[in-house]
């Protein structure tokens, strides 16, 4: 079993993905245990989501949208706030640090900014250690390939 | 055999003035507690309110009126239809008088959710207006509690509360004329204040000549010390104590000064009350008794 | 419709203690609409109980969810008919009806209630349910120009506002309207107030829960021979 914590950024495909990509091509160091899921916003992102990162096994979760205001789809992300918040009330019921889930903004410029969140989350994941909820490595790699899927099966409804 | 009227009644047909307080019963079962507040009042009032359950569980209203009667001091019972169905309320109505309490304040109380106990289940089956017609009613027609009559005796003396602060204005007054069709012989105000409101209140009241059918008794409540001021202040429903009333007693730093300052407002707001026409008198509530007695007494040496 | 929310999972953990197979049910009915008990929901609590489950060293407690179209309904129960054999405890996302009708239709399967049954009530803005009906059996709406003084009034003051309504609000909280208030501005737009004017008569609480749990029953829609079971 992996010690390594796993993050995971529920990403908004007109900002935080973008920014992601511009932190790659700038070449920006940041830690490399993060997966990058694309959702077209971020308030496509279902509280159901967000529970089942956690169920199978990752260690903390960024949901990354634009900054409030920018939203592509006018209030997505304000959507996407209040589901955050929710989920972490329902993780503090379940025994699980809310502190493992935040939600960011920011604009699809900002590719340092993206590494700077990447390492705050970690910061914040690594006193906490590894998710009590982790069965195996395999058990999480398949989950994490299953939630991405089903991220780009919602990024083709929302382009259609 | 009817009973000779009771003093509060005689007093309210003899059109002079009445000067009435309210306690609340101990937070126990002594006796002599309540004997004690009693021989404090006895010779000062023309009758003592005894508060239901107002801000606590206290002893029972009724058994305190008992208590007091017994020291020869006149009790108006308060009923409120919070805690209690149409059938406890005629029942107890019933066991008062047989204990010599005979004047009733009828009303709908403080809700539970206020009160420390809140946890409780709420009755409200009827409202005051329907008790105070229940009560009055009762020898003539029991219905409401699945009876021809009761009783053929109609020596007792019904109140009710009225609001002059509340909303909404155009059928609170509606509601206070139906209290006094239905039998409301007295009609003691929420503790007043706000002067101004309570002139405007009080325009609709002779408006619709309501204070010739029934004894409008002013409440006057002494704010005797900062801590209960504050707290009553911010108590749900607003009591309207206006802003330099709080001012006047929050200037003052120690305790004596805010009970004397206290006093002082409830002795202003008497005087200025006293010059309402057709307002037959005062009740006045403190929880400090000796602040309330000081009052009476200003009170009784004013009117001589 | 009937409005519910959801109970707190360490509630609900506590509760299904001892089984090793709960099945969650959720319903397509009223706490579909009001968000507490639909698909969505049954996917939250199922997931929230499987974790909540591991974290208390209860892994192997199997908990899968399903919804039906409508709990408080026999013929709609009967999808889960075969199913419920597999399980030793169902958690019911249904209304108190829901999980009730449950437990009548599997007599050896525990059922437990996964919300908290508020009222009979509508959908006030996106997100806040309010309570509009107390099911007194009674209507008296017409006389109140369809506001309900027995559900709405914090004091069921059936003659008038009480002495503590202030600018609208009811004595109780801040966001309580007074009903009276309501009543009020109603009768005036509809020119009415006078009809305020009159003594209330007492509400007959006999047709109410109060009477002992009630049934209506429609000779007319009964089947021949097969009347109401009790």
């Amino acid at each position: 079993m992996t010690q390594q914590p796993v993050i995971l950024a529920f990403c908004c495909h007109y900002c935080a993905y973008a920014a992601a990509d511009m932190a790659g091509s700038m070449r920006l160091q940041y830690p490399s245990n993060v997966r990058v899921l694309r959702f077209p916003c971020t308030g496509k992102i279902e509280e159901n989501h967000l529970l089942a990162a956690f169920e199978k096994g990752v260690d903390g979760v960024l949901v990354a949208g634009c900054l409030e205001g920018g939203c592509h789809f006018l209030e997505g992300n304000l959507r996407a706030k209040k589901r955050v918040q929710r989920v972490k009330q329902i993780l503090g019921e379940i025994g699980i640090e809310p502190e493992r889930l935040e939600m960011f903004n920011l604009s699809s410029a900002e590719g340092p900014r993206f590494a700077e969140i990447v390492k705050e989350m970690n910061a914040r994941i690594a006193p906490l250690g590894v998710s009590p909820l982790r069965k195996s490595e395999t058990h999480l790699e398949n989950g994490i390939a299953e939630m991405a899927l089903q991220a780009e099966k919602a990024i083709q409804g929302g382009n259609r | 055999m009817p009973q000779e009227k009771t003093n509060l009644l005689k007093r309210i047909e003899s059109g002079k003035q009445i000067v009435t307080a309210e306690i609340s019963p101990p937070k126990s079962a002594d006796a002599a507690s309540v004997r004690a507040v009693a021989k404090l009042y006895a010779g000062k009032v023309h009758a003592l309110g005894v508060s239901d359950n107002r801000d606590g569980v206290r002893m029972s209203a009724v058994s305190a009126a008992a208590v007091i009667a017994s020291e020869k001091v006149e009790p108006i019972l308060h009923m409120t239809t919070r805690d209690r169905n149409r059938t406890a309320l005629i029942s107890d109505f019933l066991g008062a008088r047989a204990l010599g309490v005979r004047n009733v304040l009828c009303t709908s109380g403080t809700h539970q959710t206020l009160l420390p106990f809140h946890a409780a289940k709420n009755v409200f089956d009827i409202d005051a207006t329907i008790l105070l017609q229940s009560l009055h009613g009762l020898e003539k027609n029991a219905t409401i509690v699945g009876e021809q009559n009761i009783d053929g005796d109609v020596s007792y003396c019904l109140g009710a509360v009225a609001s002059p602060f509340a909303d909404p204005v155009e059928l609170q007054l509606p509601r206070l004329a139906q209290k006094i069709f239905v039998g409301a012989q007295f009609i003691v105000t929420q503790p007043v204040f706000d002067l101004e409101r309570f002139g405007l209140w009080w325009k609709q009241v002779v408006g619709r000549d309501l204070h010739t059918k029934a004894a409008f008794i002013a409440g006057i409540r002494v704010l005797s010390d900062a801590d209960t001021t504050r707290s009553f202040v911010e108590k749900r429903p607003d009591p309207m104590v206006p802003a330099d009333m709080l001012k006047r007693l929050s200037s003052k730093s120690d305790k004596n000064s805010v009970r004397s300052e206290g006093i002082k407002i409830a002795l202003e707001t008497i005087e200025k009350l006293s010059a309402v026409q057709g307002l037959r008198g005062f009740e006045i509530v403190c929880d400090d008794d000796d602040a309330a007695l000081e009052v009476l007494d200003a009170l009784k040496s004013r009117l001589g | 419709m009937i409005v519910a929310d959801r109970k707190k999972i360490p509630e609900i953990r506590d509760m299904v203690q001892g089984h090793n197979r709960i099945l969650v049910v959720g319903c397509g009915t009223c706490v579909t609409v009001c968000l507490a008990g639909g698909e969505r929901e049954t996917g939250i609590i199922g997931s929230a109980l499987r974790m909540s489950l591991k974290l208390a060293g209860r892994e192997n407690v199997a908990v899968h969810e399903c919804t039906i179209e409508r709990q408080c309904e026999d013929a709609f129960i009967d999808v889960l008919g075969q199913r419920v054999g597999e399980y030793d405890a169902i958690l019911s996302l249904g209304c108190g009806a829901g999980v009730q009708a449950l437990a009548e239709r599997f007599p050896k399967t525990a059922v437990y209630p996964g919300l908290n049954t508020q009222f009979m009530g509508i959908l006030e803005s996106q997100g806040v349910w309010a309570e509009k009906c107390a099911g007194c059996g009674n209507c008296r709406l017409g006389q109140y120009f369809g506001i309900c003084p027995i559900t709405r009034c914090s004091k069921r003051q059936l003659s008038g506002p009480c002495g503590s309504s202030r600018n609208g609000k009811c004595e109780v909280s801040e966001q309580t309207d007074c009903a009276w208030q309501l009543i009020y501005d109603r009768a005036k737009s509809l020119g009415k107030v006078a009809m305020l004017e009159s003594v209330a008569v007492p509400q007959d609480w006999s047709t109410s829960n109060d009477g002992g749990a009630r049934k209506v029953v429609r000779e007319d829609q009964c089947i021949a021979g097969m009347g109401p079971k009790a």
